[in-house]
């Protein structure tokens, strides 16, 4: 299934929504949504995780970060498998791409 | 409102209990401080029951009934309530709260929990169950020990707080485990070098940044004035019980080295009970992770934003210090059996004000206890005296 991102009209908050499905926003029910495409941002913190929940064990370790919006929203996702973890520092530009399993993943443009 | 004083508290153990059943060990904790209040069952009127994970992993929920059952509790209602972390917290809120009201002259609070029997990867899923599931943020594989991690790294990031801060605090708390016999790490002593040195868990945190899985049950008989008075000992009044909510989610808080609901909960306990952060000797803090107590040494204003790290350094946490934390071991040490917790706190900042704690402090009649819940979506802080 393909996922697209929408940013909340009323709160801005950022949910990455099955492609024809009803936007529906997780933070504040709004269903008025506007579809956004090359979203990207700064890391604003990050952890390498080395214990996980059941369902990503596979993963260990991997990168999930926090990031900021240039209007100050913040996301959440996880680095995307190709980055280089050794290379991410706060202030990292990364694009944010929509993705079913992981909801948002990060794409550092510097950081590969 | 009228006054309320906490006649009796009782804690297990807290650490691997074996097969001990999670009614059992609430049992114990009922009749625990049944016992030293000096009330019967048969005189308590409300209970209220916290416990986070015993529906996911044992299959049991009802719990409140079972326990109240098993403590032959006849006269009025038995509530459970879940706060992730923060629902042993919540239990003795709500307590307070009938007392104060005058709904009840007793009642009983009991948190209890079982989490070693399970795997750390199923334990980290039930707790993973504590976010804002809408949020989408669980998808990401982002844990509790994760959650922190971003808020510690960011911490250092804006105010300089360094990984030998963090692990001044693990060092504290598990020195202050050694007087705590039924702390999990009693008799287990760790060096600068083993804590520094730990295997990472989630970076930057490693293993001793992080409590460990425990079982455990505490509990708290909550009187009214007269009762109190009946029952003769040691008065120990509280002075505020207030209960705050906050974001389950990253994305929903304002910033990343403070919990809103910590700040709010606090400065409404401190204008009820009439304190300032100053007047408080002592307090157990929910050190879930090293860096969330350097938070928390802010949030409750024992410092100023971003002084948190320096400040635990200086020493004035320490049991000589100005203004000890966590004597019991707090979390990270004395473990944290995650429906008990915030009725431990209670158990610990009680036996100092009297008196009869195993280590107690050089001056003691204020006692603060902080409670949180998942992200900061719940919090619970008490204040209690000597009067
Ligand atoms: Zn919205």
């Amino acid at each position: 299934m393909n996922y697209v991102l929408y940013a909340c009209q009323r709160c801005h908050k950022i949910s990455a929504v099955a492609e024809g499905a009803p936007f529906h926003c997780w933070a504040c029910q709004s269903t008025e949504g506007t579809m956004i495409e090359n979203v990207s941002g700064t890391v604003e913190s990050f952890t390498v995780l080395h214990v996980a929940p059941l369902h990503y064990l596979d993963d260990i370790p991997y990168g999930v970060a926090t990031v900021l919006l240039n209007n100050q929203v913040r996301v959440v996702g996880r680095l995307s498998r190709f980055t280089d973890l050794d290379r991410v520092t706060i202030g990292t530009v990364v694009h944010i791409s929509p993705d079913e399993r992981y909801g948002l993943v990060l794409h550092p443009l510097d950081a590969r | 409102m009228r006054k309320v004083y906490v006649a009796g508290v009782f804690s297990t153990p807290f650490g691997k209990l074996g097969d001990a059943s999670i009614k059992s060990l609430a049992i114990a904790a009922g009749i625990g401080a049944m016992a030293d209040a000096k009330v019967s069952s048969e005189a308590v009127e409300h209970l209220y029951f916290g416990n986070f994970a015993a529906g996911m992993l044992q299959g049991q929920k009802m719990l409140a009934a079972v326990v109240a059952s098993g403590l032959r509790l006849t006269l009025g209602p038995a509530t459970a309530v879940e706060g992730a972390c923060a629902s042993g917290g919540i239990a003795f809120h709500l307590a307070a709260l009938a007392v104060a009201t005058g709904q009840c002259d007793i009642a009983l609070a009991v948190g209890a929990e079982v989490m070693t029997g399970s795997t750390t990867e199923q334990v980290t899923n039930v707790l993973a169950s504590a976010m804002d599931q809408a949020s989408g943020e669980p998808l990401t594989g982002l844990t509790f020990a994760g959650f922190f991690s971003l808020l510690a790294r960011r911490h250092m990031a804006v105010y300089g707080t360094t990984m030998d801060h963090f692990a001044y605090v693990a060092k504290k708390n598990r020195d202050n485990a050694q007087y705590n016999p039924r702390a999990q790490f009693f008799g287990h002593p760790v060096t600068w070098e083993k804590i520094q040195q730990s295997r990472l868990i989630a970076e930057p945190l490693r293993l001793y940044d992080c409590c460990p899985i425990s079982d455990g049950a505490s509990a708290a008989i909550i009187v009214s004035e007269n009762v109190a008075k009946a029952l003769g000992g040691t008065m120990i009044e509280v002075l505020a019980s207030t209960q705050a909510a906050g974001p389950a989610a990253l994305q929903e808080m304002d910033s990343l080295t403070s919990l809103s609901a910590v700040r709010h909960a606090a400065q409404a306990a401190y204008e009820t009970a009439h304190v300032g952060p100053e007047d408080i000797d002592i307090a157990e803090v929910h050190d879930c992770f090293s860096a969330a107590e350097v938070i928390a040494m802010e949030d409750l204003g024992f410092c100023g934003p971003g002084e948190g790290g320096p400040y635990i350094a200086s020493g004035s946490t320490l049991w000589d210090g100005e203004r000890p934390v966590n004597l019991s071991g707090g979390l990270l040490s004395k473990g944290h059996p995650v429906g008990a917790t915030g009725l431990a706190q209670v158990y610990e900042v009680v036996q100092q004000l009297r008196g009869t704690a195993d280590r107690p402090a050089r001056r003691a009649r204020i006692g603060l206890t902080h409670n949180v819940g998942g992200t900061g979506g719940a919090v619970v802080i008490n204040i209690l005296a000597r009067t």
